[in-house]
């Protein structure tokens, strides 16, 4: 249960950081099935043999762990807290990034909502991928200035003057959708995992932009699907869609999501 | 003059970093100033680490400083950010104490307060840890601004611990910042020395320029706090006021200031 000065902090800011959020034993968890994953990846199959951008959905049985983080009190009591008791959990994925990344918002439309759960794998600074955030900037019309200014920009990421969230394993930041957000520097191998939710859409411009994005997320999940497996699988795996524990609250999600188009999508092409 | 990417980046993240804008030659002229400038202040009261030492460097014995409001480096840029009539307000000198509570200068509604620039420079490096300029960008505006305003304290988050850009800076770098942008600083030497050179916007329609005015009345009693004795004050801005170099752009802000009640302690 969020502190209403931890809400506060998230809209003012647009994040938070919970420290520690994960035991060692569950980071050991989460560690083993990340790795196992990533093992069954064409991680090294670049031609010069570089390590690529590798990501992947976890809702699966084989990462049960991970698999259950979106039902997870901590998490989904969070979710419902800042985007309301209907919140939609989306996903629960992790990559192994490579290099750094340029600043973006996770959307740019603001008739869709939502956040990000970000677990970093390892220790993060400020030159070695941390997370960067532009404080402030998921709201209008900083978020809009921001994008003018970075968009015009041929400065490199770390120019920009931003706030760095260094974490250690087992640390949790938490950030809406419109933020701004990028790293910069980072190993072949930084790895984190992700678990998405977004607001229930709550009027017919909010469930547009909320379909219109499920298409797009769609063909961006079949694209790194298709770079990151030689056979890959379909992105909600059938035994979570099953339900068997009979989670009404999964129920709930999976029947919304189909609604919303994020599961009559097209599954992954295989490049083989 | 600054290029139209340094002019987009002011007006989204409200400051601007401009490396070793002072020569080294420059930087020890400052040095030298600043001591004197300080020491024969406060000679009835010497630094002793327990307040705040300030004083305006705008008299006959600091000329340098006293040069600096109308050295283009510094007066044209902000006439490029806040219109060719601002106005040069203070060039001064502090050694601080301890860390600085986050705050703005000026508030944000421009019918309440008026709003300008400060370049602040340092005369030690200055880290995270070491009492280096943190600011909020972009919270020179609203929302953020008054989201600040509202919840901040509420926070209980140390000095540190607030999320913030941090301006590290070496002897020579200057930092411009809009006056209305959140700021702190943590850590730092007892005596960490700063100088600042403010100008603000002239104030345009009655609403605008009532608020200046209000400002202008309580910075009137601004001297009250600096521990020197009034008559430090109106000497050194006696001194300028009298615009014994003769500067166009020097008078043009006195007479704008005095109508708008700045120097009605003179």
């Amino acid at each position: 249960m969020l502190t209403e000065q931890q809400v506060s902090h998230f809209n003012t800011f647009g994040f938070l950081i919970f420290r520690q959020f994960f035991k060692p034993d569950e980071m050991k968890t989460i560690n083993a099935e990340v790795e196992s994953r990533l093992a069954s990846t064409k991680r090294f199959t670049a031609p010069d043999d570089a390590p690529a951008y590798m990501s992947w959905p976890n809702l699966g049985p084989e990462t049960p762990f991970l698999a259950g983080l979106p039902e997870d009190p901590r998490i989904c009591g969070t979710a419902e807290q800042l985007y309301g008791e209907d919140a939609i959990g989306l996903s629960c994925n992790a990559g192994s990034y490579v290099n750094q990344t340029h600043w973006h918002p996770d959307a740019s439309d603001f008739h869709l909502y939502g956040f990000k759960f970000a677990l970093y794998l390892q220790p993060l600074r400020a030159h070695d991928g941390a997370l960067r955030f532009i404080l402030g900037s998921h709201r209008r019309p900083f978020h809009d200035e921001v994008h003018q200014n970075i968009g015009e920009s041929v400065q490199n990421v770390g120019d920009f003057p931003a706030y760095v969230c260094e974490t250690e394993p087992g640390d949790v930041v938490a950030f809406d959708f419109h933020l701004w957000h990028a790293s910069w520097g980072g190993s072949t191998d930084r790895r984190m995992v992700s678990i998405i939710f977004i607001r229930n859409p709550q009027t017919s411009e909010e469930e547009k932009a909320t379909r219109k994005a499920a298409v797009e997320n769609v063909q961006l999940r079949a694209t790194l699907a298709r770079n990151t497996f030689d056979t890959p699988g379909p992105e909600y795996h059938p035994h979570w869609l099953e339900n068997p524990g009979k989670s009404s609250k999964r129920q709930y999600w999976i029947d919304r999501m189909g609604e919303l188009g994020y599961l009559n999508a097209p599954q992954p092409l295989s490049t083989s | 003059m600054l290029t139209e990417q340094q002019v987009n980046h002011f007006d989204t993240f409200g400051f601007l970093i401009f490396r070793q804008l002072f020569s080294p030659e420059e930087v020890k002229t400052i040095n030298a100033e600043f001591e004197h400038a300080l020491t024969s202040a406060y000679r009835h009261a010497p630094f002793d680490g327990t307040y705040r030492h300030w004083v305006r460097t705008m008299g006959p014995e600091t000329p340098f400083f006293a040069g600096l409001l109308e050295d283009p480096r510094f007066c044209e840029p902000t006439e490029q950010l806040y219109g060719e009539d601002c106005l040069g307000i203070v060039s001064d000198a502090n050694r601080y104490v301890g860390h600085t509570r986050w705050h703005p200068d000026h508030l944000v509604d421009p019918t309440e307060d008026c709003y300008g620039v400060k370049f602040a420079y340092y005369l030690e490096p200055v880290g995270a840890e070491t009492g280096a300029l943190r600011l909020i960008p972009g919270s020179h505006k609203n929302p953020l601004h008054s989201s600040l305003r509202e919840n901040l304290d509420s926070y209980q988050l140390e000095i540190c611990d607030v999320p913030a850009y941090v301006c590290e800076s070496e002897p020579g770098d200057v930092v411009a910042f809009d006056v209305r942008c959140w700021h702190a600083s943590w850590g730092g030497a007892i005596d960490r020395r700063m100088c600042t050179v403010v100008y603000y916007k002239n104030p345009k329609g009655s609403e605008e320029e009532a608020a200046t005015r209000k400002r202008a009345t309580s910075s009137v009693k601004e001297p009250n706090n600096s521990g020197l004795p009034f008559e430090t004050h109106r000497d050194i801005m006696s001194y300028w006021a009298a615009n014994h170099e003769g500067s166009a752009r020097r008078q043009r802000w006195i007479d704008r200031e005095r109508e708008l009640g700045f120097l009605d302690y003179l």
